[in-house]
């Protein structure tokens, strides 16, 4: 379970890390229950400033991926039981997300297509 | 007097060839195996730069306590506990062996994308209970002693002094351990990961214990001073009785200092990682 920041890259430090995180929690390698390093661990290791890392970790639990359990740490949430509803709103807005990124990069549709079908597998 | 100077210089020479004598593969072999650890190519340089700082910091921390100790008994004190060995040849190993924590530890890139493991690390990793738990017991179980017998024992001043002492040192004890568990761990290789993770299981152990040692020591001498100086037979006895505990703590503290420990957070990567090299197939 390796976590990367790099700051030469023009994705803020905090979103690197809110998106790395989740996407390890969505996937299961970090499985429900899963205690986190500390704000001032994981800023240590990173050398990234704390107030980075309790960014990423607010976004992350608004998100209701991980929650905090005051003084005992960081954990991650259980899988969130979405409505149907909710489901098709966010994978709307990821599509949107997807579809603007690929129309920067300058794609075609069927490589766009092509390229989340094997992300999919 | 002189033969007072003689014996600080010889004890100062002795810390200049301890801190000077490389580390010996028995040395390597006796860390590797207390901590379940693949000494290799990668993470050597690592553990023998420990064991060379962390020997030569606190033998010397140890030597300069006796030599202050020699030093202030031909000055002429006497029956202080500045001036006793067996008091502060621990006191300056304890302060060598904080030394040795304080300094080389590894930083974090400044230039270029950064990792780090998103395994949290706690003490409980590192240390057993009783090295965590016992120097902040002895303090509490010394200040509720001090307190139950406060009417029936003169030299109250010094006994309170005393408390604050263990008390302080607890604290020092508990904030360099959680500075130890702080400090940056920035790499991702699993067997510098287990390299540097016995590391600061090395460093807890020698802190907790030695800290363990000098708490339960003085609290032993305190409450053999309450023991004799008490008028209640009660107080007495309940000193008696503890003071044979801080005693035996404090014997125990001082052996567990260099009791192995496995650290179960990275030890078993490392072994796989190292086994998956060995075969040629990809470690995951």
């Amino acid at each position: 379970m390796i976590i990367q920041v790099d700051p030469g890259s023009p994705v803020p430090p905090y979103e690197q890390l809110r998106e790395q995180i989740a996407t390890l929690a969505a996937s299961g390698v970090l499985s429900a229950g899963a205690r986190l390093p500390t704000v001032r661990q994981l800023s240590s290791d990173l050398a990234i400033a704390p107030g980075t890392v309790a960014r990423a970790f607010r976004e992350l639990e608004n998100d209701g991926v991980v929650v905090t359990r005051g003084r005992h740490g960081t954990f991650v949430a259980a899988a969130p039981t979405l409505s149907s509803a909710e489901r098709r709103r966010r994978l709307a807005q990821a599509a949107e997300a997807f579809a603007a990124a690929a129309t920067r990069l300058g794609v075609s549709r069927t490589e766009a297509l092509d390229a989340v079908a094997k992300t999919l597998g | 007097m002189v033969v007072s100077v003689a014996l600080a210089v010889a004890l100062l020479g002795a810390s200049v060839f301890l801190a000077a004598r490389p580390v010996s593969r028995r040395e390597l072999a006796r860390f590797a195996s207390d901590h379940l650890l693949v000494v290799d190519a990668g993470n050597g340089p690592m553990v023998l730069r420990h064991l060379a700082r962390s020997r030569s910091a606190r033998w010397t921390g140890a030597i300069c306590g006796c030599v202050v100790a020699v030093y202030a008994g031909a000055a002429g004190s006497t029956g202080r506990w500045y001036d006793n060995l067996t008091v502060m040849g621990p006191i300056g190993y304890f302060l060598g062996a904080v030394s040795a924590a304080a300094v080389g530890h590894a930083e974090a890139p400044q230039d270029g994308a950064r990792a780090a493991t998103l395994v949290p690390r706690r003490p409980r990793d590192y240390l057993g209970r009783i090295l965590r738990w016992g120097p902040g017991a002895t303090a509490a179980v010394l200040a509720a002693i001090t307190v139950i017998t406060w009417p029936s024992t003169p030299g109250r001043q010094g006994r309170v002094l005393a408390d604050a002492v263990v008390s302080a040192l607890a604290a020092a004890i508990w904030w360099a351990e959680r500075r130890i568990v702080d400090r940056p761990q920035p790499m991702t290789d699993p067997r510098l990961l287990a390299a540097d993770d016995a590391i600061r299981a090395d460093l807890m152990h020698v802190i907790g214990g030695a800290g363990l040692a000098l708490c339960a020591f003085i609290a032993c001498g305190q409450l053999a001073a309450i023991a004799v100086s008490s008028t209640s037979t009660h107080g007495r006895s309940v000193a008696n009785a503890t003071a044979v505990i801080a005693a035996g703590l404090g014997l125990v503290g001082w052996l567990a200092r260099r009791s192995p420990w496995f650290v179960r957070r990275s030890v078993p990567a490392a072994a796989a990682a190292t086994a998956s090299a060995a075969t040629g197939s990809p470690a995951d």
